[in-house]
């Protein structure tokens, strides 16, 4: 499940618990910075093989995940 | 010296000034690149109008091509992009954020991107939407700096992508040039140095603190703000990290407080009051030169270190 890995790469990346993160937490909770969230958008980039467009609108995990679902159905970014 | 920058940018030493704000003028640039660099202007807050009058001016000044420093927090990012591409400018820098949006219409107009960037993870991402280089900016530098230095970020990028890389921040001089392409760079961006270039056209009291500066007298201040700046230690920076620990203080405040500070000291010369951004390498900036003279000297001494280096490996 999408989610779930992306839940996972999240929660890897910040060194917290995925069962922690929801589909409607914010982006903003993970209080990243402009270098930490591109970093992080590399690693899910690697996770599942894509690539995704940096100007798309982030504002919670389930921005994500609707993203890399696109992605990976063949849609764009 | 030639690079396989010289190459991509036409120019005849893989020398960029940096796009100092309030600094780096069509004065500074046309006499860098006339010098053989690549001369820079910089955007910074400045509208669309000031930007295109600079740029005539510096077409009046070199026939050599010379680029813009686009400041992606202004809020004339936008307006000033558009003016790069309708200019078309040989080639244009960025910095303080992510050029994505920008790069489709100033590759259309046949512009040359190379942004600055402060990690690998930027450097992949910026690559593959069409940069033809980058600049690895090290903490070393003045004015906004990330947290890598140049010794550790430049040869991390060089890994990581496939164009060529522009080390930066605290190269003062040929053993820096050196350094740097040591370190797999194949040309090298300065700032400070050239602030003492004769060409350039801030107050005399700044140039006079910059010549004076001995190796302890730049630090860093503003994290709180999520952009610290590198600068001369003064009354103003004193002041600004008296802020900066203030919790009652709030951030909009101490951006407020530090809002015009560049300009103060770099127009008007107050440079006690005002901030007086400079890299590490100040204490290595001793007189006052051409432009010209500061590549020519520069290169001439990283070319005689280069071929000299065998000595040290027996």
């Amino acid at each position: 499940m999408v989610f779930d890995k992306v839940a996972q790469t999240l929660a890897e990346f910040k060194g917290i618990d995925a069962a922690g993160i929801a589909p409607e937490t914010t982006f903003a909770q993970f209080e990243l910075d402009s270098l930490d969230r591109v970093q992080l958008i590399m690693n899910l980039e690697e996770t599942f093989g894509i690539q995704i467009d940096m100007e798309s609108r982030i504002e919670c995990v389930r921005d994500l995940v609707e993203i890399v679902e696109k992605q990976l159905s063949g849609g764009a970014a | 010296m030639r690079t396989a920058l010289c190459e991509l940018l036409d120019i005849e030493q893989p020398i960029f000034q940096g796009g100092m704000a309030w600094v780096a003028d069509a004065s500074l640039a046309s006499a860098v690149s006339n010098g053989g660099g690549l001369g820079i202007i910089a955007a910074m807050n400045a509208n669309a109008e000031w930007l295109r009058n600079e740029i005539r001016r510096a077409r009046a000044l070199t026939q050599k091509p010379f680029g813009v420093n686009i400041m992606l927090m202004s809020p004339f990012a936008d307006d000033v992009a558009s003016v790069v591409a309708d200019e078309r400018v040989a080639v244009v820098t960025t910095g303080a954020g992510m050029p994505t949006k920008y790069m489709r219409a100033w590759l259309d107009a046949g512009v040359k991107v190379v942004p600055v960037v402060p990690s690998v993870a930027i450097a992949r991402l910026v690559a593959r939407s069409g940069a033809c280089a980058v600049i690895a900016e090290g903490c070393e530098s003045g004015g906004h700096v990330g947290e890598l230095t140049t010794m550790t970020l430049v040869p991390q990028v060089c890994d990581a992508v496939d164009i060529p890389v522009i080390a930066a921040g605290g190269i003062a001089d040929g053993r820096g040039v050196a350094a740097a392409f040591m370190l797999g760079a194949v040309g090298v961006q300065l700032g400070t140095r050239f602030l003492v270039a004769r060409e350039c056209t801030i107050h005399r009291n700044y140039k006079d603190k910059i010549l004076e500066a001995r190796d302890i007298d730049t630090a860093t201040a503003g994290k709180r703000l999520g952009h610290p700046v590198r600068a001369l230690r003064n009354a103003f920076m004193r002041e600004f990290v008296r802020r900066e620990y203030d919790a009652s203080i709030s951030n909009e405040e101490l951006e407020a407080y530090g809002a015009g500070a560049l300009r103060l000291a770099a127009r008007e010369g107050d440079v006690k009051n005002g901030s007086v951004m400079a890299g590490q390498s100040s204490g290595l900036v001793k007189k006052e030169q051409p432009a010209a003279e500061i590549i020519r000297e520069m290169m001439a001494e990283a070319e005689a270190l280069l071929k000299g280096g065998g000595p040290l490996c027996g």
